[in-house]
């Protein structure tokens, strides 16, 4: 029970952190690499300002959302100034920088040995403590990513996103601020990111850097490819089906490390089949192009 | 201070390698060919493999190491990419399958031979050779050498041979070649051999100089993205000088700072670039991906 809790925990921040990509690789059309990074800035912010200094979970969160936010925009501007090439490259250079400060900043992070005894979430005076207490608030956090990600896809901003995104300069053409709007949208899914990196650090009450690297940025985004792009459901199906694919492997009975090579070698196998055979993924509103 | 130098000429020659191999991929195909990082890692472990596993000599594992990287690049050609050049997909489609290709790369290795540091060593540590007062191993000075001779391979192959004026064609406007009948996909596969065989040389000469991990091509592929970018996009001459840059910048700053920050500041140096000039040192800002 137990067990099946906290896969319900991996599947709600999973599902959180899928769609809050999909916003920008479904919507807006740009993939990026960066998802782990923001992920895991959200997760040490909470983790220094609850370890270090004390604070509460809300603010501790709001804090990493803030600066998860504000370093987007210095990776966005600069280079969706440009092409889109560069944005997705920026976006990788962001994120091995993320992962190298995290692992090399050791005054501040610890490096590798990361940030242990991080209390459990306090809101308002109620402290989740039971795994079932916090696939609560996993779920809340969810539904408070979805909804965020909906009425901003159902709103006039997300059909510039999606106008933007099928041909730029016809958009631009229209008159939209294609530069603000993919900014917008990427700063967004940034603090998102870091909101559920926000309750990871607390439901774990340990953080370190090797779960915010360049390859859980690509599980991420695995997991927008897998479910479906630019859809309400498909991110949440991707992060389901991949949550799930490596306890599936766990009943073959192999060592631990060689179920997570294989697990890593069915998800890469797995982009290679998605995007040959259906890049709409699973349940997707956007076929990848 | 010569030896800052010469280290930035040695991992600068390391940088270009790979960066020759990614960019020959880059600017005639238009896409980013990440899994060239698998590629380098797998013939790194063919060749250490065969010379410490089934005691071939080195210059003998080395080759076959080579050419087998250069079939691997085909078949990945052939075999994955091909089929979604069919489909007409578009830049993010090969992205994302390149990745999934370069993930399930490094883990079979990782896989198949663990995730400790290998090494060719099987004698005590030379010390090197002293050159201008600074110091350099054997298999630096191969380094070098592998380098220097490659780059003016395929310099001599592109301007100087009709299949490299072929090759520059497709990579310059494919559509046009095949109207005009070049065979753009038998140009396809000599690209990728070629560039997946200097891959491969650059990660045997990396795992002699450093070592083995599963991890080696990807970490080395990521400085063969910043030259290939901060020496130019559809300029491959441009790689050198950015190699060398990147290699003194990288020396540098483990001179001054605190030797873990210097990946740090080579990605720093890429967002400057992408920032003030992105065109990069010799390239042409207009050129593109995909379409």
């Amino acid at each position: 029970m137990e067990y099946g809790l906290h896969l319900l925990v991996l599947i709600a921040l999973y599902g959180a952190l899928a769609t809050s990509l999909d916003l920008v690789a479904g919507h807006a059309g740009r993939i990026t690499l960066s998802q782990a990074a923001f992920y895991g800035l959200g997760a040490y912010a909470s983790a220094l300002l609850a370890v270090r200094a004390g604070w509460p979970f809300l603010a501790g969160a709001l804090v990493g959302v803030i600066v998860a936010a504000v370093l987007s925009l210095c990776v966005s501007i600069p280079s969706l100034r440009l092409r889109d090439d560069a944005f997705v490259l920026a976006t990788f250079a962001f994120q091995m920088i993320v992962f190298s400060v995290l692992n090399n900043w050791t005054e501040l992070t610890r490096g590798p040995l990361g940030i242990p005894g991080i209390p459990r979430p306090r809101i308002l005076g109620w402290r989740a403590d039971s795994t079932g207490e916090l696939a609560l608030l996993a779920a809340g956090i969810l539904i408070l990513t979805r909804l965020v990600v909906s009425r901003l896809a159902g709103s006039p901003f997300g059909r510039v996103l999606r106008a933007l995104r099928e041909n730029e300069s016809w958009a631009q053409a229209l008159g939209k601020d294609t530069l603000r709007c993919k900014a917008s949208a990427f700063a967004v899914s940034a603090g998102l990111a870091a909101l559920a990196g926000s309750l990871w650090a607390h439901y774990v009450t340990y953080v370190d850097p090797f779960g915010f690297t360049f390859m859980e940025s690509v599980l991420i985004l695995s997991m927008v490819v897998l479910g479906g792009a630019a859809s309400s459901w498909g991110p949440l199906i991707g992060a389901a089906m991949l949550v799930l694919l490596p306890e599936a492997l766990r009943l073959l009975g192999l060592s631990n490390a060689a179920a997570a090579n294989l697990r890593q070698i069915a998800y890469g196998l797995l982009l290679v089949l998605m995007m040959r055979f259906r890049p709409r993924g699973l349940a997707g509103r956007y076929e990848l192009r | 201070m010569q030896q800052i130098l010469l280290n930035a000429l040695i991992s600068g020659s390391t940088y270009a390698l790979v960066g020759l191999g990614f960019g020959l991929v880059l600017f005639t195909r238009r896409f980013f060919h990440v899994a060239h990082g698998g590629v380098i890692s797998v013939a790194a472990y063919l060749c250490w493999a065969l010379a410490t596993g089934a005691g071939l000599p080195l210059a003998a594992s080395a080759g076959i190491a080579v050419l087998a990287a250069g079939l691997l690049g085909m078949a990945l050609d052939a075999g994955v990419y091909r089929p979604l050049r069919k489909k007409k997909a578009g830049p993010t489609i090969f992205l994302i399958s390149s990745l999934g290709i370069l993930v399930a790369l490094q883990n079979g290795l990782s896989l198949i031979f663990g995730d400790d540091v290998l090494s060719f060593r099987s004698g005590r540590i030379k010390i090197g050779v002293e050159v201008f007062g600074a110091r350099i191993t054997r298999v630096q000075i191969t380094i070098l050498a592998v380098a220097l001779v490659t780059w003016v391979l395929v310099w001599l192959l592109l301007r100087g041979t009709r299949a490299g004026r072929m090759i520059r064609a497709v990579g310059s406007d494919a559509e046009l070649a095949h109207i005009l009948g070049l065979p753009a996909e038998r140009l396809s596969l000599l690209v990728f051999f070629a560039a997946s065989s200097i891959g491969g040389a650059a990660g045997i000469l990396l795992g002699l100089d450093v070592g083995l991990t599963p991890m080696m091509g990807f970490q080395a592929l990521f400085m063969g993205v910043v030259v290939v970018i901060l020496g130019g996009m559809g300029n491959l001459a441009g790689i050198a000088p950015a190699a060398l840059l990147v290699g003194l910048v990288r020396e540098a700053a483990g001179w001054w700072l605190p030797t873990q920050w210097q990946d740090t500041s080579v990605f720093l140096l890429l967002i400057v670039f992408l920032a003030l000039r992105p065109q990069g040192i010799l390239g042409d800002v207009s050129w593109k991906t995909g379409e």
